[in-house]
């Protein structure tokens, strides 16, 4: 299972006694349902990232709680894992070994190990490099390898910090199809954050719009639209129009 | 890929190996021997232009030992062995062994000193890891580490006396500051978000230490080991002239005492030599070990 639950979380930066701290997040209470798609939309600064970084262990709420199936987050591991802009791969791994970092980790038998390995392989498409190290792919397919290792360990919730911002359009719009359709086939609870409306409608079953700093949640908007996503539908469109007013409101 | 295809080709090159052997082959032609070694003759004048300059000095090197020195002061020709001398002496040190045995004494300081210089790695990893370790050891080690090695010779001879124990002392002095310091930035220059994914994969704190921040410090490490190891061999030398009975700086000195400077001239070259092909052999190495590193590609 993987209900992830925000409960009014406050994040502030600095020393509470003195006067320059610096609230990140203001009582932000959320709830994903278990293999449902959320992405976070805000601008830059509005505490998304601070908000994921919660989420996966490495930091910890100035008060509330983030839960997963009631359990608190306290620390990072598997059951919440992450998965970078800038990829984050090892790079003195293959992308075979990269794959089964994390299965290694949980001391997996190296048979149901290769076997894993092998599925993810196939999930994302990456037949054939497995033994490349991550400097010898593109950006897309390092992603590709990425998703792949953080699936390979089975989260409950699956978290990601602009997965796509630092590939070109085309690439990124490909990364995107080609996401819904791994989702598709292994359904996970995502949180994802980002800053493309885009993006936000073609992915999620729920766009979370944030406020600018101090960040809290300006709406709850839910998307029923069938899977791919056609940019050109009316209901896209107006979408589109409904967040767009949403978050340009924060200028 | 690269390293996979260029061992491809040499695998498919094999097959043209016994032309190498033509001499026992009768089926190999006269005229296809001709050509080989046309071909090698070519591949020898591609190399020419680099070495232009280093054949140019030793000619002059030449003509001043052998004709000109002679001419103007036969006394001062002896500090100056000609190159045709130094490669006679050279030849017949080797041949007699006395060149392969310092060398030898020599390497094997060298490679017991490395050993314990190697701690450094370890050390380092927890320096550059935990603030308070590194908060404690840092002042030891800023107060020690400017001391140049020979500076420990006085006092290494007091405590160590005259031999092995006390040359490797000081070889391990040259060479533990170099690995330390390297390791300790390498591990301190780790992407953060390579430990955080490893955490948020489930590694321990044990896992991260050394499957991910040991890995990523290793090609800095090794950069450390590389300088570690140049800085060892000066001072090996310098250690060797003053506190040994054998080994190539002590070759170098008891030349001196006998005026041999063609055994010298010998012992210096063989000295830079050996420290050019040790310092290949690790970039190689490296190079090898870590296809993923660009610090290696220089």
């Amino acid at each position: 299972m993987g209900h992830l639950a925000v409960k009014s979380v406050t994040k502030m930066y600095g020393n509470p006694a003195s006067d320059n701290t610096v609230v990140a997040l203001q009582d932000v209470t959320l709830e994903i349902e278990h293999n449902s798609f959320c992405a976070i939309l805000g601008h830059s600064g509005c505490g998304k990232t601070t908000l994921l970084n919660m989420a996966a262990g490495f930091e910890q709420p100035t008060s509330g709680q983030i839960t997963i199936d009631g359990r608190a987050i306290t620390k990072p591991g598997w059951q919440n894992t992450i998965i970078f802009q800038e990829y984050a791969l090892f790079p003195w791994l293959t992308v075979a070994q990269n794959i089964g970092f994390g299965l290694e980790m949980k001391s997996l038998p190296s048979h149901k190990r290769a076997e894993a390995i092998r599925l993810h392989v196939d999930l994302v498409g990456l037949q054939g490099f497995e033994g490349r190290f991550p400097h010898q792919l593109s950006g897309g397919m390092r992603q590709r390898v990425a998703i792949a290792r953080a699936l390979a360990v089975r989260p409950e919730v699956l978290l990601m910090d602009e997965p796509f911002a630092a590939l070109d359009a085309q690439n990124r719009s490909a990364m995107q199809d080609e996401l819904v359709r791994i989702w598709q086939r292994e359904p996970k609870t995502v949180m994802l954050v980002t800053h493309s409306i885009d993006e936000a409608i073609k992915l999620a079953d729920q766009v979370i719009v944030m406020t600018r700093r101090p960040g809290r949640v300006k709406a709850i908007i839910d998307i029923s639209l069938p899977r791919p996503r056609d940019e050109d539908d009316a209901r896209y469109l107006s979408l589109k129009k409904q967040l767009r007013g949403l978050v340009h409101d924060e200028f | 890929m690269d390293r996979s295809s260029a061992t491809a080709t040499q695998t498919s090159d094999r097959p043209a190996a016994p032309l190498e052997n033509s001499s026992v082959k009768p089926e190999v032609s006269p005229r296809s021997m001709r050509l080989m070694i046309a071909g090698w003759a070519i591949q020898a004048l591609r190399y020419l232009p680099k070495l232009a300059t280093l054949v140019v000095l030793v000619a002059i090197w030449q003509f001043t030992s052998t004709v000109w020195l002679p001419r103007i002061d036969p006394y001062r020709a002896v500090l100056m062995p000609a190159p045709s001398v130094v490669a006679k002496t050279a030849g017949l040190m080797i041949v007699s062994g006395e060149l392969g045995y310092h060398l030898l004494a020599s390497l094997k300081r060298e490679g017991v000193a490395f050993l314990f210089a190697l701690a450094a790695v370890p050390l380092g990893l927890f320096m550059g890891w935990f603030r308070l370790i590194h908060a404690q050891l840092d002042p030891v080690i800023e107060v020690l580490r400017p001391i140049p090695p020979l500076a420990w010779i006085p006092l290494s001879i007091l405590w160590f006396g005259i031999g092995d124990e006390q040359n490797e002392f000081i070889i391990f002095l040259g060479m533990v500051f170099p690995i330390l310091i390297n390791t300790i930035d390498g591990v301190r220059k780790v992407e953060r978000n390579l430990v955080r994914a490893a955490r948020s994969l489930g590694a321990s704190e044990y896992s991260v230490l050394t499957r991910v921040v040991l890995q990523a410090a290793l090609p800095q490490i090794v950069t450390g080991i590389r300088i570690g190891l140049g800085v060892g061999w000066m001072a090996l030398v310098a250690a060797e002239l003053v506190g040994a009975s054998s080994g190539l700086g002590f070759l170098i000195n008891d030349a001196r005492s006998v005026l041999r400077t063609d055994i010298i001239v010998v012992g210096m070259l063989t000295i830079g030599i050996v420290g050019l092909s040790i310092d290949l052999a690790l970039r190689d190495t490296a190079r090898r070990l870590l296809p993923w590193s660009a610090q290696q590609s220089e």
